[in-house]
């Protein structure tokens, strides 16, 4: 049984300075199943967001294949390309043209791709789309600036799904909102993958909103993914280390606190230029021995049960 | 009573654009105590950053105070000039980004001593030995090495708390901290709050914490402002604002993160 | 209430101002567009033919008949000044479309596009520079015969650097802004993204700086006619009309000055339509 998405040995590159370059994606291999939320996990420079944009297509991979619904999605994108995949960006105030009005701008998506046979039509669309946002049709007439950041992001999902792609990915899509808000938007993200059976790909570092959406979590750290399981196991019973601290770090209503104990992950993580072999989180980790200094962990792979990338995994309990 | 290290009252806050003055803050009454944490929570236009900022008199080019006190009674007379307001003179203030908060043509040495020295109230050598202890107290590993440093070269929690040591430095009794941990990853902003919480405990010093985190005040707060639209909606303690709100709006904020 | 946490359903009401147009910009363009248009009419307006000489009526003072006054040939001098307003306002817009339009496209090229055409657009752009202006616009006058055409040309060969210069960063700074990513990622074509979204965001820049461009462009031709490379007599036209009077400004100084003064008022208008598009494309 194949997933919807398929990410294979996927490797994604930014060249620094001439000569060299950080790997921000290491062969990273994944896979997300139709009508299903992944959400992906990690704090910045852990790839997520490049992971993220190699598979829209918006920056090609070094190497490694990208399969959608059974389709090759090369380097250069096709236009039909775009019916598989859309994305919906972090910041609401640039991701939309500023001197566009919202329906000029999805009635041009809808005409470019011959999803409606002329301008009437088109619009007509718009409104269905501006309804299953939750925003007036009126809001087609105005441009961004007369929008709210909320209702800006609300658009972007629009735009995103007025190509009636197979996967949306949300790139750190309500960081940038209030609270109240943010929980809107997560809502409403609830509400289309039920009524749509969209599938969605949840880039994000905030566990507590990944926690809300998500089916499965896949967390990332220094260009791999170290653990991936269902969203109730992962915070109950994390396994891998780099987990386990992610969740003891966060602050929890109720909870003063407590500086006689250590801080739930010490220092920085170490350079991406400078790794060497063996496991990425081994010199941060709380459980190291030589063995993970010196042998990488097994990968987690596509479609496999392997769930959590370490030596020696926490166990349950 | 007493011993209120600060006591605003009604204090108002203006922008002023094109002639007019409009109302962002409309009169914001509260008590800092000795030793206490108070948290300042609200969504994005509040008016919690401004009402921290009118507080010690470092508001941006276009915003004045409109009315309303600032009474200060801090424990220790401090010397020294340069100060806006209290800034510098028992007031310290973290900002948010650290990105942009450190001058990027000076290195961390230079940069955490820079209030007193250009106070005068201290030498070259004294000022370096200040340095090099205040970047052990925060946690900087390797200080004397981390003290030739340009900001540039130092990761986000690195450079804040660099900035926790800079406001150390000049000795307040009060820290205002404007959403320290905001731009922070989760695991780095962990770390920098127990900075701030130690910071404060072992100095005596009293926080005034301005987030839109709830859970942050939860963590670190002993009582709580819940600003909307620049009025305070609800105010008490942390384990009364969040055990059992009063206000729907308050209810509807910790709703949004449970 | 914040709209926000209420109704997603409502938009910010339009109790903002409305789009209101600048008045500096309104001030500028009524400037400019006031004197063209006299000048236009001047042929109908004009109470003396400009060209027609009155040897025996040279130098004249001004009067009822002469407002001005006449040249040293003769010739009413308010007429020369309304008839000239229809060579230099349009000659100097000319000569800033011209090469606004090679600079944009250049631009574009350099920006968008990027590898090997940024660099030889940019380094085209190092060499023209590199002459100081005036100097490179009298030789290449010179070279190409006086007169209003090889102005033109040679403001074309000259003054496209800093458009080129302008729209080529701006296509580099909006290219990476998400709503561009996300058009590409829509699958639309890339001449559909630059003409569509990159353009138009990019344009407001271009126009202020055409703007205050057309003011050099104007002090240009005057001081080229100045100089007898511009406009060739007897086209009246107000850099000539100020060299022609220079003799004279001890005693008839009205005939420098008047031609003078207008260059001054035609270059300030430009200069606050350029302005007041810098603040109309802030406000908005």
């Amino acid at each position: 049984m194949s997933s919807l998405v398929e990410v294979d040995d996927l490797t994604v590159q930014y060249p620094v300075g001439r000569t060299m370059n950080v790997v921000a994606v290491n062969a990273v291999s994944i896979s997300l199943d139709a009508g299903s939320v992944l959400g992906l996990v990690g704090e910045s420079g852990c790839g997520k967001s490049s992971l993220g944009r190699a598979i829209a297509g918006i920056r090609p991979p070094a190497s490694g294949r990208i399969r959608v619904d059974g389709r090759e999605l090369g380097d250069s994108r096709r236009r039909s390309d775009a019916r598989l995949v859309q994305m919906v960006f972090q910041d609401p105030s640039s991701a939309l043209n500023p001197k566009l009005t919202i329906g000029s701008m999805i009635t041009e998506l809808l005409l470019v791709h011959g999803l409606v046979p002329d301008r009437a039509a088109a619009r007509s669309r718009a409104e269905e789309l501006m309804t299953s946002v939750e925003l007036p049709a009126s809001a087609l007439d105005r441009r961004p600036d007369a929008l709210s950041g909320g209702q800006r992001q609300r658009v972007g999902i629009a735009r995103a799904l007025a190509l009636e792609p197979k996967v949306l990915i949300a790139d750190e899509a309500v960081a940038a909102l209030d609270t109240i808000v943010k929980a809107s938007i997560v809502a409403l993200l609830a509400r289309l993958r039920n009524e749509l059976g969209l599938s969605i790909l949840f880039i994000s570092h905030d566990l507590g909103v990944v926690k809300q959406l998500c089916d499965e979590i896949a967390v990332m750290y220094l260009g791999r993914i170290v653990e991936r399981r269902r969203t109730q196991d992962l915070f109950s019973s994390p396994r891998h280390p780099y987990t386990a601290a992610l969740l003891a770090a966060r602050p929890r209503i109720g909870q003063r606190l407590d500086i006689s104990t250590p801080p739930a992950l010490a220092g920085d993580p170490p350079s991406p230029m400078d790794l060497g072999e063996g496991c990425a989180f081994a010199s941060r980790c709380p459980r190291v021995q030589d063995e993970c200094r010196e042998v990488s962990p097994p990968r987690i792979l596509g479609a496999d049960q392997q769930a959590v990338s370490c030596h020696f995994p926490l166990t349950a309990g | 009573m007493t011993n209120s290290l600060l006591r605003v009252d009604d204090l108002r806050v203006a922008v002023r654009s094109r002639g007019s003055l409009g109302d962002v803050v409309h009169g914001v009454s509260f008590e800092l105590a000795q030793g206490e944490i108070l948290g300042i929570v609200g969504e994005s236009g509040s008016g919690k950053s401004l009402t921290l900022r009118a507080v010690c008199d470092l508001l941006p080019e276009g915003v004045e105070r409109t009315g309303g006190s600032v009474d200060v009674h801090l424990p220790r007379a401090s010397t020294g000039s340069t100060a806006h307001g209290y800034l510098g003179r028992g007031m310290a203030m973290v900002f948010q980004e650290p990105m942009t908060s450190l001058n990027p043509t000076m290195r961390i040495g230079d940069l955490v001593t820079i209030g007193p020295r250009s106070a005068g109230t201290m030498t070259k050598a004294q000022a370096r030995e200040r340095s090099l202890e205040l970047l052990r107290d925060v946690g900087v590993p390797d200080p004397e090495r981390r003290m030739k440093s340009w900001p540039h070269e130092l990761s986000g929690g690195l450079r804040q708390r660099v900035m926790i040591a800079m406001a150390l430095a000049t000795e307040p009794s009060i820290l205002l901290c404007d959403e320290p941990t905001t731009a922070l990853d989760v695991s780095v902003q962990d770390q920098i709050l127990r900075v701030l919480m130690s910071m404060t405990s072992t100095r005596g010093l009293s926080m005034i914490l301005v987030t839109h985190d709830l859970a942050v005040v939860s963590q670190m707060c002993d009582r709580v402002l819940v600003m909307k639209s620049g009025l305070v909606v609800e105010s008490g303690t942390t384990a009364d604002i969040l055990h059992s709100p009063k206000q729907d709006y308050t209810k509807s904020l910790i709703e949004a993160v449970s | 209430m914040s709209i926000e946490s209420m109704d997603p359903e409502r938009l910010a009401s339009d109790g903002r101002s409305p789009r209101r147009v600048d008045p500096m910009l309104v001030t500028g363009l009524a400037i400019v567009l006031g004197i063209l248009l006299i000048g236009l009419l001047a042929p109908v307006i004009s109470p003396h033919d400009p060209i027609a000489q009155d040897l025996r009526n040279r130098l004249a003072s001004p009067s009822g008949e002469h407002l001005l006054g006449t040249d040293l040939l003769g010739r009413d001098v308010f007429s020369r000044l309304l008839h000239a307003a229809r060579i230099d306002i349009p000659l100097a817009v000319v000569a800033t479309v011209i090469p606004a339009v090679i600079g944009v496209l250049l631009g574009i090229a350099s920006g968008f596009f990027e590898r090997w055409s940024d660099s030889l657009v940019m380094r085209s752009a190092d060499v023209v520079q590199a002459f100081p202006v005036y100097i490179f616009l009298v030789a290449l006058v010179f070279l190409l015969g006086p007169g209003a055409r090889s102005f033109i040309v040679a403001s074309a060969f000259i003054s496209w650097v800093g458009y080129a210069r302008l729209v080529r960063a701006e296509v580099l700074r909006l290219k990476e802004r998400d709503f561009i990513v996300a058009a590409r990622a829509a699958g639309l074509g890339r001449l559909r993204v630059l003409r569509r979204h990159l353009l138009p965001n990019a344009m407001p820049q271009v126009w202020a700086y055409m703007a205050s461009d057309a003011v050099l462009a104007l002090v240009a031709l005057a001081s080229l006619s100045f100089l007898s490379l511009g406009v060739q007599p007897p086209t009246p036209e107000w850099g000539r009309m100020v060299a022609d009077g220079v003799d004279r400004i001890r005693v008839e100084w009205w005939l420098s000055v008047a031609p003078g003064v207008l260059i001054v008022i035609v270059g300030i208008g430009f200069s606050l339509v350029a302005y007041g598009i810098e603040r109309q494309v802030q406000r908005t």
